[in-house]
């Protein structure tokens, strides 16, 4: 085994219960950097559970397996330790966050000088599409969908992630903001060599994002496993039968 | 997390009545239902209601006892203050404050408005009385020893005021004029005193009484008065009577410094505002842990008149603030601001009366507050909207963020409203720090304690936008910090 050590964000078996009750059923993957890997699947098939686990969210409990960020055990860790190590988590629905702006979140986030952080995050918010006057306003509160995920991807880019686990990115905005989260996380994914794990219905944000690899999931496991093409397939065919057979 | 917390809505604070029935729409929830309630993307619930009700106004009792039971938590072998050489007016004053006392008990914990209050332990502790008739020293510089440096860098006016002394230092330029009552020509009042028992108490027999007046079209700067009490065991009832002229403004922070333990303190601020006055007034409660304190705050806004209170409190054993805002005018506006921040066994207590007997008024109360330790907060409102008060909007909204097991906040709002084709609503929330919000920032990178320092300081954020006081604004916030240092070790 080259295996557990090299550069990957590895999920080994991994088996998670939510409120006592067993969501994940054993769950291998193994995201290498500059690799995107895609997972689609039902509704309830525990494609949140899955990103919740892996981010270490309370109430969400790893009962066997492992996950390993860069050879390193994370299992047991808290969440933040985890953010530390490289993981980053986009929600579906992001937190709204009351009297808190995206200056404050970033400038205890990143250990700089103020005027440093303002730059960094001017710059992002221009690139991302954000207008940068919702810099000072707080975080996500009354945004549109397309702002909070603009918002989302803007941190990605600037907090230094090495992993990036997305819960159904496209899901509530427009064409427009999808293309450009998506385009700047690829642009993440060649230039700064990030893994990215996507979790979607749709195959539009896959044509910005162009995954390596392309999982089924169904009943807390990956059923199915197979190239871009098998994305095009499931737009066709629905999960019944493209992922229940395998 | 568990954690003890009630909410509920329309709980009347005035004995049995009939129709009240109709409006207890909201359930009293405890445990895990409110956590449920507060936990993922569940917004805080609102309780939209408006509801047409009659209860009875504050503080309705029909109790008649001695003015030597009045003096009972007060040393009864002692004299009260009587105020010889006083003008006429305020000779009056006293003698209607010591006939209605006449009709009000001591309060008891047993009525509902002084329920969770520690009135009983103040009575058992016995403080005295003040007896010096008050002197006015004017300076020529700020005094401004000990007090908050922000604080003094904003005032335009400084006032200390201490038991039978106060030093005032009025800017060279500036319109106000400061005064001992007794010097004072007579400040007419439009709202009675109402039967809050120690605000009648003062004005019965507290020597400490200044008229501080900005005259109609001018701009009285910021004016920053400071109450302390130095001493151990004597009551100190500092009453500020304050009159804004027609379209004149003024900022107000009064400051009640953390002076002696063991003291009792029942601050009374009268302000009126004239017809297009603008008038920010913010209280910064900084006592200290031992100290008892009954303060009260009434507004009497004339037409079009504007008002932005903050109350802001920290400290005390126990400490109440009674808040009236009367909408006199019509077209008056009121922002009501709060926020508190309890710790350790301390007790907060908080009444507010939004009072709306005038057309197209408007006032708005956001009350916010969080309880650690073994704290105790309460926060009972009541909205009135008279008849003739057509077109009024009151909004009144309470939220409280419980952050230990032991900690404990009540919410009961109320409306009262007379009149139709009117705005109101209420909501009130109590509970623990929601999850979602610390686990998205931990997801980037914040360990836990940060997390919940920024939550709770975002919260408060809320209260403190719109103030254009950056420095109470400062201290305010670093007051947040301090608790929020003390709790996390
Ligand atoms: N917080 C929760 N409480 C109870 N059940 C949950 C919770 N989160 C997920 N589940 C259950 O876990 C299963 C998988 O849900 P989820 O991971 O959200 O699926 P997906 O994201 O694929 O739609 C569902 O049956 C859901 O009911
Ligand atoms: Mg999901």
């Amino acid at each position: 085994m080259s295996g557990s050590d090299a550069k990957a964000l590895r999920l080994e078996g991994l088996h998670a219960e939510v409120v006592g009750k067993e969501i994940l059923h054993g769950v291998d993957l193994v995201i290498r950097p500059g690799e995107v890997h895609a997972i689609m699947g039902p509704n309830g098939s525990g494609k949140t559970t899955l990103a919740s686990a892996v981010m270490g969210k309370p109430g969400y409990k790893v009962t066997r397996g492992r996950i390993l960020v860069d050879g390193e055990d994370v299992t047991g860790l808290p969440t933040h330790e985890r953010a530390r190590k490289g993981l980053f988590l986009i929600s579906q629905y992001p937190a709204e966050l009351p009297g808190v702006s995206f200056v404050d979140l970033a400038e205890q986030v990143l250990d700089r000088e103020p005027a440093v952080v303002g730059s960094t995050l001017v710059a992002e918010a221009e690139r991302i599409g954000l207008k940068p006057e919702l810099l000072g306003r707080s975080v996500n509160v009354g945004f549109s969908g397309g702002e909070k995920k603009r918002a989302e991807t803007m941190q990605l880019a600037i907090f230094g992630a090495r992993y990036a686990v997305l819960d159904e990115l496209d899901s509530g905005l427009d064409i427009d903001a999808l293309r450009d989260v998506a385009r700047r996380i690829a642009e993440m994914v060649r230039a700064e060599g990030i893994g990215v794990l996507a979790i979607t219905h749709y195959s539009r944000l896959l044509q910005e994002l162009k995954p390596d690899k392309v999982h089924v999931f169904a009943a807390g496991r990956v059923v199915r496993s197979g190239g871009p093409e098998l994305a095009v397939e499931l737009e066709r065919t629905g999960y019944g039968e493209g992922g229940g057979a395998n | 997390m568990a954690f003890y917390g009630r909410l509920y809505g329309g709980v009347s604070a005035h004995g049995a009545d009939a129709s009240r029935g109709a409006r207890s729409r909201a359930a009293s929830w405890t445990g895990a239902g409110v956590e449920r309630a507060f936990s993922g993307q569940v917004p805080l619930p609102e309780i939209p209601t408006i509801v047409v009700v009659k209860i009875a106004p504050i503080g309705d009792f029909e109790v008649a006892v001695s003015a030597e039971k009045v003096m009972l938590g007060f040393e009864p072998a002692q004299a009260p203050y009587t105020g010889a050489g006083e003008p006429e007016w305020v000779r009056e004053r006293r003698d209607s404050a010591q006939a209605q006392l006449g009709k009000v008990p001591f309060p008891r914990t047993s009525e509902e408005i002084w329920r969770y209050s520690r009135v009983e332990e103040l009575e058992e502790k016995g403080f005295s009385l003040g007896q010096a008739a008050p002197t006015l020293e004017a300076v020529a510089d700020p005094p401004a020893g000990g007090l908050p440096g922000g604080l003094v860098a904003e005032a335009t006016c400084l006032i200390r005021v201490r038991p039978g002394t106060s030093r005032a230092f009025i800017g060279a330029s500036s319109p106000v004029t400061f005064m001992p009552a007794s010097q004072a020509p007579a400040s007419p009042r439009e709202i009675e005193p109402g039967s809050d028992f120690f605000r009648l108490f003062a004005e019965a027999y507290s020597p400490d009484l200044y008229v501080l007046r900005v005259p109609a079209g001018a701009d009285g700067g910021t004016i920053v008065v400071a109450y302390e009490q130095p001493d151990e065991d004597v009551s100190f009832m500092p009453q500020l009577m304050v009159e804004v002229g027609e379209a004149a403004r003024l900022k107000l922070v009064e400051y009640l410094a953390p002076g002696a333990d063991r003291t009792f303190i029942a601050p009374c601020a009268e302000i009126r505002a004239g017809k297009d006055a603008h008038v920010g007034h913010y209280q910064i409660q900084a006592l200290t842990s031992g100290a008892y304190a009954s303060a009260f705050v009434s507004h009497a806004l004339g037409e079009r008149a504007k008002l932005d209170f903050g109350s802001f409190a920290f400290g005390g054993h126990y400490a109440r603030l009674r808040l009236e805002a009367h909408l006199a005018g019509e077209g008056a506006r009121a922002e009501l601001r709060a926020a508190y921040f309890a710790d350790g066994d301390q007790m907060l207590d908080f009444r507010t009366h939004q009072d709306h007997h005038s057309p197209g008024a408007y006032s708005n109360l956001l009350f916010k507050g969080a309880v650690g330790g073994t704290s105790h907060s309460v926060y009972s409102g009541l909205v009135t909207i008279e008849e003739g008060a057509v077109r009024s909007d009151a909004f009144q909204t309470n939220r409280n963020l419980v952050l230990s097991d032991g900690a404990r906040a009540d919410s009961v709002p109320n409306l009262d409203i007379r009149e139709n084709s009117v705005r109101c609503s209420h909501a009130s929330a109590v509970g623990p720090i929601d999850e979602e919000l610390l686990f998205y920032l931990e997801s980037r990178g914040i360990d836990p304690a940060d997390a919940e320092r920024i939550v709770v300081r975002g919260f408060f954020g809320e209260v403190l936008e719109g103030i254009d006081l950056p420095e109470v604004v400062g201290l305010v916030q670093s007051m947040v910090d301090a608790r929020l240092g003390a709790l996390a070790e």
